[in-house]
């Protein structure tokens, strides 16, 4: 009879401790499976991409002849690479300006001191990421390409102009 | 084993188990309340971010201050001579927004709301159309948008798109909401 007993006290100390154990599980997965809503950072990423390669395009420069950025783009990437920009003082080569523009727009907009996101903006013209030179191999981009474990959350591209021999496309991926 | 102290023994591991018993109970009950505690902080999270981006989604979408043509809503653009009667930097005025900011707070709550030039950036320009900073506050966040900054009175420049002529510039759109 004793015998009965204490196995009957044993079953029941097992049960306890599979109770204890199935609670602190539950826990650990109630706490592990939590993840906070971020609809500010989807909405703002969202509109980012989609709104700010658009109205970037469309802004036109009173130091380049008024011209907005998809033509000053599109003339250095389709070989119209001697066009010069009166700027301010020394007129200066369409490539070189419009890289020095684009460069401070996104660091002004989006680098450290605005909303601090990882992005990658870059023209791909048939395929291949687009330099231009002179000076050599200095591409038209602006960040790093977003790292493969991170990948990229939001992105939008445009079409700068389209002819019979070649097109390229604007593209702005934003890192996550 | 005497009878007493078999009793002794059995009203122990009566104590003990009832022990037990509330320790798991007072686990169980600590969990709980957490959980709710942290669903309700999770909606107050998710409320306030909702009300930013509404009023984010206000101001891009404000006929005070918004672009038009023939009568038409231009997108993610506003213009300069609605913004300047939105707000004035002159101490002797003030601008529309700013005299009748609480007709304002139903749709801004407290946020500050400023429009930038960010290129051509000659002469910059920014135009902060609605300050209402409480004094104190547990949290804010910031949202930054590009929109375009049209003026008509330019006529050397044109701008793509139905605007037509007038300069565009690069504007930034930041909305912080305070809570």
């Amino acid at each position: 009879m004793n015998t009965k007993k204490s196995q009957m006290e044993i079953m029941g100390l097992a049960v306890i401790v599979i109770l204890i154990v199935f609670g602190f599980l539950f826990y650990v997965m109630f706490q592990a499976g939590k993840k906070e809503t971020a609809y500010t950072q989807t909405f703002t990423d969202s509109k980012l991409a989609g709104d700010y390669l658009n109205t970037l395009m469309d802004i036109a420069d009173p130091n380049c002849n008024h011209l907005n950025f998809r033509s000053m783009l599109a003339k250095c990437v389709f070989g119209d690479t001697n066009y010069e920009c009166p700027a301010i003082g020394t007129p200066q080569k369409i490539c070189p300006y419009v890289d020095e523009k684009l460069d401070a727009i996104f660091e002004g907009t989006l680098g450290d001191d605005r909303i601090k996101k990882d992005i990658y903006f870059y023209i791909l013209n048939e395929e291949v990421t687009f330099t231009y030179d002179p000076p050599p191999g200095t591409p038209l981009t602006f960040g790093t390409p977003c790292p493969d474990d991170s990948g990229k959350t939001q992105g939008s591209a445009l079409i700068l102009s389209e002819n019979n021999y070649e097109q390229a496309t604007a593209i702005l991926d934003i890192c996550e | 084993m005497t009878p007493s102290k078999k009793s002794q023994l059995q009203m122990m591991e009566s104590t003990v188990i009832m022990f037990v018993f509330f320790v798991f109970l007072a686990f169980g009950f600590i969990f709980f309340t957490q959980s709710f505690f942290e669903g309700v902080k999770e909606a107050q999270r998710e409320g306030s971010q909702l009300d930013h981006i509404q009023v984010a989604q206000r101001v891009l979408t404000l006929p005070e201050i918004q672009c038009t043509k023939n009568g038409e809503a231009i997108a993610n653009c506003f213009d300069v001579q609605k913004l300047g009667a939105a707000y004035t930097e002159d101490a002797s005025s003030s601008g529309v927004m700013e005299e009748n900011i609480g007709d304002y707070f139903p749709l801004f709550y407290y946020s500050t709301i400023k429009i930038e030039e960010i290129f051509p950036d000659v002469p910059p320009d920014s135009w902060m159309i609605y300050d209402n900073q409480p004094n104190e506050y547990q949290r804010s966040s910031t949202i930054g948008l590009p929109a375009i900054v049209y003026n008509a009175t330019d006529e050397d420049s044109f701008c793509e798109g139905s605007l037509g002529r007038g300069s565009c510039a690069f504007g930034w759109l930041t909305v912080t909401v305070y809570s």
